[in-house]
């Protein structure tokens, strides 16, 4: 017990090591070598604390719907939550309410619930197994897609560029208020997710053996897919779409304390923080002056680890 | 039971987190570290600057007119500028565009404290409002009147040559070929167009640089036919029922200065009025 516990807690010394040398770094570098203090206050901490937030809460959220799908290639990303909320941020910009951040967040909202809410529609009804979700999330990927190259047709071409930026999952925008309010708000959301981790586990071992064991696995599953669908909505409202930090995080966790979501939840909000703090880091680095939308960075990583998920799975089979 | 919290606290988070009023810094009677966002403001500021060419001390990619401005320190392209490279200049006045920069960028530098002036660039209008605007901004009122009297000037003499003219064929102008894309009405290459005696064939078509099919390009059978390149011009030649391409009125005109707001767009119109009115 004493061993498993000193395990455990030197993964999180681990993670919180990892998230505050990635956090440095992120101040560190740039594409202005030697930078004074207002360029970092100014533009670096804000874009740390904002990658910290979306990657952590990224993370989480990928981790529940692993297990609220029972399917380890689920995430937001993945399976179109993402998307729901790009449809509704979208949604947000032609009916002009952009000015309101809040607008456009509770859009985010709504459209991540509504394409989780019909997911969950085709998990229950489908008999084709764990593959017909991610088929259903791709055809949500290309409605939503579809209906955003709609607009873009019909849009002032000037704002487009923008938004092709953010589709891709951009970090620039950050700014320090806005960039610490959603941290926090990540972190609570994190927290009342955690605080279903025995449901979360009783969906790793089935619905049945659940309730056999006095879990309310329907309200559980309808808080998660809410709390989740708050989380991607804010994620994606800040960065866009910003793919398979929500997949590789909860997978490299899970090796290293197992699938309970007790301590499984928070490593992953501590490595989704430090792993796009990271990821923006490079992305703002790599091709200076340029600067790359950190969603192309994750899914230069991510895509290349989902095909080997994949191509694992099947070889099991 | 919990949902109810949860929504404060989300309704607060959201609701403090709406941007703060953009502040309006204003720039020193003189500017001296000037970094511009566009070539077209890169232009108009070297024009005003004159021999303080030093000035300007940051411009977008492909700012090189006038080609001292070459040589000046880069800070991406106008669409997506990086932030850090500007701020990293400490410049004491930035000129943007409502018209092509980013409206979140642009935001982001005034919340920074740096002074910045926004113009308008998208008639010929425009263009001499923010010659005027931006030599105000600059320090340069005085030599802002000189420039904006040789513009004036260059419009008129072009007007004049137009106004001698009986035919006023409808031009097509391609900007893109693959999405079709197209000068619409309002935008500074359609006055180009009126000014020089011809008239746009999509002046009608809300949106300023509209994608209409080819099929839509086809019917409205233009007189003239603008591409910027050869193979763009070989690609109309499919339909030799077009009037443009059976009387060989599609024509190449390779001018930056034509999509260019700034000054030297005359001499640009100059060119497209060669390309439509050859003789």
């Amino acid at each position: 017990m004493n061993a498993l516990f000193s395990r455990t807690s030197r993964a999180y010394w681990t993670a919180l090591a990892a998230w505050a040398l990635s956090f440095a770094l992120a101040l560190k570098i740039g594409s202005v070598p030697g930078a004074d203090f207002d360029l970092i206050y100014q533009l670096r901490l804000p874009r740390a604390i904002l990658a910290s937030a979306v990657g952590a809460g990224l993370a989480i959220a990928g981790a529940a719907l692993q297990a609220l799908f029972s399917n380890p290639l689920c995430e937001p990303y993945t399976i179109g939550i993402s998307a729901g909320a790009t449809l509704g941020t979208v949604v947000g910009a032609v009916i002009g309410t952009q000015l309101i951040f809040m607008g456009i967040s509770g859009l985010a909202f709504v459209g991540a619930l509504v394409f989780a809410v019909l997911l969950l529609f085709v998990a229950r009804r489908s008999t084709a197994g764990s593959s017909s979700l991610l088929l259903a999330g791709v055809m949500l990927q290309f409605f939503g897609a579809s209906l955003v190259s709609l607009w873009m047709v019909f849009a002032d071409p000037t704002g487009i560029q923008g938004a092709l930026s953010w589709l891709l999952g951009d970090l620039s925008r950050a700014r320090l208020d806005g960039a610490v309010l959603s941290l926090a708000l990540v972190l609570i959301l994190s927290f009342f997710l955690w605080m279903d981790w025995r449901a979360l586990d009783a969906f790793l071992i089935g619905e049945e053996s659940a309730l056999a064991l006095g879990v309310d696995t329907h309200a559980a599953r309808r808080r998660i897919i809410f709390f989740v669908s708050i989380l991607v909505g804010a994620c994606v409202s800040v960065a866009g779409m910003v793919g398979f930090v929500g997949l590789l995080i909860p997978h490299l966790v899970r090796r290293q304390v197992g699938s309970l979501h007790f301590s499984l939840l928070p490593l992953c909000v501590v490595w989704g923080a430090a792993s796009l703090t990271f990821a923006d880091s490079l992305a703002r680095f790599v091709a200076r002056p340029y600067e790359l939308p950190v969603g192309v960075v994750t899914a230069l990583i991510g895509a290349p680890f989902f095909l080997w998920l994949v191509m694992r799975r099947g070889a099991a089979a | 039971m919990k949902i109810p919290f949860l929504s404060a606290a989300l309704g607060l988070a959201l609701s403090l987190s709406v941007a703060a009023a953009p502040v309006t810094n204003s720039p020193p009677a003189h500017a001296a570290r000037i970094v511009t966002l566009a070539p077209s403001l890169g232009e108009i500021a070297a024009d005003l600057a004159g021999n303080g060419l030093s000035r300007i001390v940051g411009v977008t990619e492909y700012t090189d007119v006038p080609p001292g401005l070459k040589k000046v320190k880069s800070i991406g392209s106008y669409v997506r500028v990086n932030l850090e490279a500007v701020a990293a200049l400490k410049p004491d006045l930035v000129l943007a565009t409502m018209d092509g920069n980013s409206k979140d960028q642009v935001t982001h530098l005034q919340e920074m404290g740096i002074p910045v002036v926004i113009v308008k660039s998208v008639t010929l209008a425009d263009i001499e409002q923010s010659i005027t605007q931006i030599a105000h901004a600059m320090g340069e009122d005085q030599q802002g009147q000189v420039l904006v009297a040789r513009f004036r000037a260059g419009v008129a003499q072009i007007r004049s040559h137009a106004q001698a003219r009986k035919f006023h064929p409808s031009v097509l102008f391609e900007l893109s070929d693959a999405p079709l894309i197209v000068a619409g009405r309002g935008t500074f290459l359609n006055d180009a167009i009126e000014l020089v005696g011809a008239k746009n064939v999509f002046a009608d078509l809300a949106l300023p640089y509209p994608r209409p099919g080819a099929e839509e390009a086809v019917q409205r059978n233009p007189d003239v036919i603008i591409v910027g390149s050869e193979q763009e011009a070989e690609k109309w030649r499919r339909f030799p029922q077009l009037k443009a391409v059976a009387n060989r009125q599609v024509k190449v005109v390779r001018s930056d200065a034509l999509l260019r707001p700034s000054p030297s767009i005359l001499r640009g119109i100059v060119e497209l009025e060669r390309a439509i009115f050859p003789h």
